[in-house]
């Protein structure tokens, strides 16, 4: 009995050699050409059994020495039980190839599928039964340097030298199949060791090994072959040894995707990691949990400090007033100051600095072009870019560093449709809202379908707005660097020099609309703004004092409840307010209008027209879902 | 030798292949570039993202998110 190793170089076919030449009793020396094979034999379950390996080959054509001795050897010898076909399980598409050609032979055969440890390493697993099937031999995986496998490979040798199952190649491409049906019959009686099929191909490939040999016994079978390949390659001087090399590699990389499941590679601490964090389902799982523990965190924080920090500032209220004894004008004026730094201090203390310094550690960490690389499917459906995903996670919390957040895209208009869809997005602000009036007086599940109709709205809005503003989007391009431990000093001076902005840029804006409020307040002229406001109200159904809240909200969205329940009179609003009232008014109030610090915001980073541009989108798309949101309400209220 | 050329999304999952063509926009090329890759490096494709989400693919020891109609323009060989 004699069995081949072949396989491509660097397969470990040699060190597969090796360790069986450890129970060798002979080995001798056949020199080729240049290369030499090597043929050695092992007892085998009482028999003594020849073990040839050739040369490592990438095809069995006669491209180079190493190849023209293993074909040679084919051509020469027909002694030979079986094959044992020997590739790198952690390239298999790659070697796969030759297996192929090693199948049109036609000849008992075995896979040997060696460095499976490796594989497993680069986190390859591959499914030996089927691959077993696909192949039509026995598949054995093996590992050849540390010894392990070797005597199943060879016992399961040694059953397909006895039994010689048939074995059969893959079907290729059908002009292919169709003009090597027509060439086999023709070669049937060569008295040559390979199959009719495979010399058949080797006479259509051209190759010079087999072409020679035929030219020998039956010179008119090399023309008919060539006439058969000038049709094949469509060409004067077809190309066909590439064209059938193609066709079988392609095949080897389809099997080789289907019987390959890709797990973790074990590598470095980055790798192992990333293989959490940037798994294709426990990646989401994490980014969920990541995020919830982001925001849990800075809202407990935000929740400690917030009611605290209120009293304190209202406590200030009340003595500076009694201190200085103002008139009425005078009086207002501060209180209106009071309450916009107070508004201000309310926004930045509780809820911005925690999560600019959170965001601050899970960008220095590495983790945020991991969101991005795991969002940039789902953004594509809207629009956007997996860059875009940080603004619309930033936007839960606050729309303000939201905003910010979309400098770092790089195209105009890209960054236009990230931050008007950041501004929908419901920020701790506007959650008070939808928790103070839906979710209290109407129940969590109402207070959920609000949410869903905000992703919703977000999600058609984004498709709209790509439509219309035509960008050619470059595809998500972006480096995934290392994690590196966050240092305190960068997160602390990156969160202090983007609040810094906000200070300068938004909190004086958002006092003197403070001061304008109280001063409405003071000389009753409430009932102007109302009635310059009763379109909309009575469009919306909504009481006709609700007109100030309403505008006034701009300052401060959380502010907008509570200014209701003062223009209605009663903060127990089921009294005052019907059910539908509710969620329109909660639905009106998210998507109107970004408050008064992010359109600054909006208004610095993207400038006054795109700045304009949001508010009248926001604004229609308020009207548009409270409308809808009104008729829904109304078939279940 | 030859070599077969094949898009980036057709390449084994942790195969290493050398990079043949970007038939991208100059602009997104000129970003590719920047991040070396360019036509002739060795470029190795590490992840995938479900749902036809980027590829991450690793070019000199640098890990790169790539999107994936990027990918389809990145044309690379595989040894044959």
């Amino acid at each position: 009995m004699k069995f081949l190793l072949i396989g491509q170089p660097n397969c470990g076919k040699s060190t597969l050699f090796n360790q069986v030449c450890g129970y060798k009793a002979e080995t001798g020396n056949f020199t080729g050409t240049t290369v030499t094979f090597t043929e050695s034999r092992v007892r085998l379950k009482g028999e003594v059994v020849g073990l040839v390996d050739l040369p490592g080959t990438y095809t069995l054509a006669g491209s180079n020495a190493a190849e023209q001795v293993v074909l040679e050897y084919l051509l020469s010898h027909d002694d030979y039980n079986c094959i044992i076909d020997v590739v790198d399980a952690s390239h298999l598409g790659l070697h796969l190839g030759l297996t192929l050609e090693l199948l049109e032979l036609g000849r008992p055969m075995i896979l040997a599928l060696n460095l499976i440890d490796e594989a497993d390493h680069m986190g390859i697993q591959i499914k030996v039964g089927e691959l077993s099937e696909k192949l039509g031999i026995p598949v054995l995986p093996l590992i050849a340097s540390k010894g392990r496998g070797i005597r199943d490979v060879f016992f399961a040798a040694y059953k397909v030298a006895s039994e010689k199952p048939n074995v059969g190649r893959q079907v290729y491409r059908q002009d292919l199949e169709l003009t090597i049906a027509a060439l086999t019959p023709s070669v049937e009686d060569l008295a040559l060791p390979l199959n009719a099929e495979a010399v058949a191909i080797k006479l259509l490939e051209q190759d010079p090994l087999v072409t020679s040999q035929v030219m020998k016994l039956r010179p008119e079978l090399v023309e008919k072959s060539e006439e058969s390949a000038k049709l094949l390659g469509g060409g004067s001087t077809p190309d066909t040894q590439s064209l059938i090399n193609l066709e079988r590699n392609t095949a080897a990389q389809v099997i080789a995707k289907q019987v390959i499941v890709l797990g973790m590679r074990k590598l470095t601490l980055r790798d192992k990691l990333d293989d959490y964090l940037l798994h294709p389902l426990w990646g989401y799982f994490f980014l969920i949990l990541i995020l919830y523990l982001f925001f849990q965190v800075v809202f407990q924080f935000g929740g400690l400090i917030e009611k605290p920090l209120l009293n304190l500032v209202a406590g200030l209220e009340k003595s500076i007033i009694g201190f200085i004894n103002p008139g009425k004008l005078l009086g207002e004026v501060i209180i209106g100051l009071v309450q916009g730094i107070s508004g201000g201090l309310a926004i930045v203390l509780p809820y911005l600095i925690p999560f600019l310094i959170g965001l601050g550690f899970l960008e220095d960490f590495g983790y945020l072009p991991r969101v991005a690389f795991l969002m940039d499917a789902l953004m594509h459906r809207i629009g956007l870019h997996g860059t875009a995903v940080v603004p619309f996670i930033l936007g839960f919390g606050c729309n303000v560093p939201s905003v910010m957040a979309t400098r770092t895209l790089d195209n105009k208009n890209e960054q236009f449709i990230a931050a008007a869809l950041a501004t929908l997005v419901p920020c701790s602000a506007r959650l008070a809202i939808v928790f103070g009036l839906v979710a209290f007086y109407l129940g969590p599940v109402v207070a959920l379908v609000i949410y869903l109709l905000v992703f919703f709205v977000i999600a058609i809005t984004g498709k709209l707005l790509s439509r219309l503003l035509p960008k050619d989007m470059p595809g998500l391009i972006l480096e995934m660097p290392p994690y590196r431990q966050p240092s305190f000093q960068s997160v602390l001076s990156k969160a202090w020099f983007r609040i810094k902005e906000f200070l300068v840029e938004a909190w004086p804006v958002l006092i003197a609309g403070s001061i304008v409020l109280s001063l409405l307040n003071a000389y009753n002229l409430t009932r102007f703004i109302n009635f310059l406001t009763v379109p909309m109200t009575w469009l919306l159904g909504l009481p006709t004092q609700s007109g100030v809240p309403l505008i006034f909200g701009v300052l401060r969205k959380e502010l907008s409840l509570i200014m209701l329940g003062q223009a209605l009179g009663s903060m127990d609003f089921k009294n005052v307010l019907s059910p539908v009232q509710m969620i329109t008014f909660t639905v009106f109030v998210i998507f109107y209008m970004p408050c008064l610090a992010t359109l600054v915001t909006l208004h610095k980073e993207l400038g006054r027209k795109a700045m304009w541009n949001i508010m009248g989108i926001t604004l229609v798309i308020a009207t548009v879902t409270a409308l809808l949101a009104r008729g829904l309400a109304g078939l279940f209220y | 030798m030859d070599t077969q050329q094949i898009s980036l999304l057709n390449m084994m999952m942790g195969a290493t292949a050398k990079v043949l063509a970007i038939k991208s926009p100059k602009q997104t090329t000129n970003k590719l570039h920047q991040l070396g890759i360019r036509v002739g490096v060795e470029i190795q494709l590490l992840r995938a993202a479900p749902m036809d989400g980027p590829l991450l693919v690793k070019v000199s020891g640098r890990e790169i998110a790539i999107g994936y109609e990027l990918c389809s323009k990145i044309l690379v060989g595989v040894r044959n």
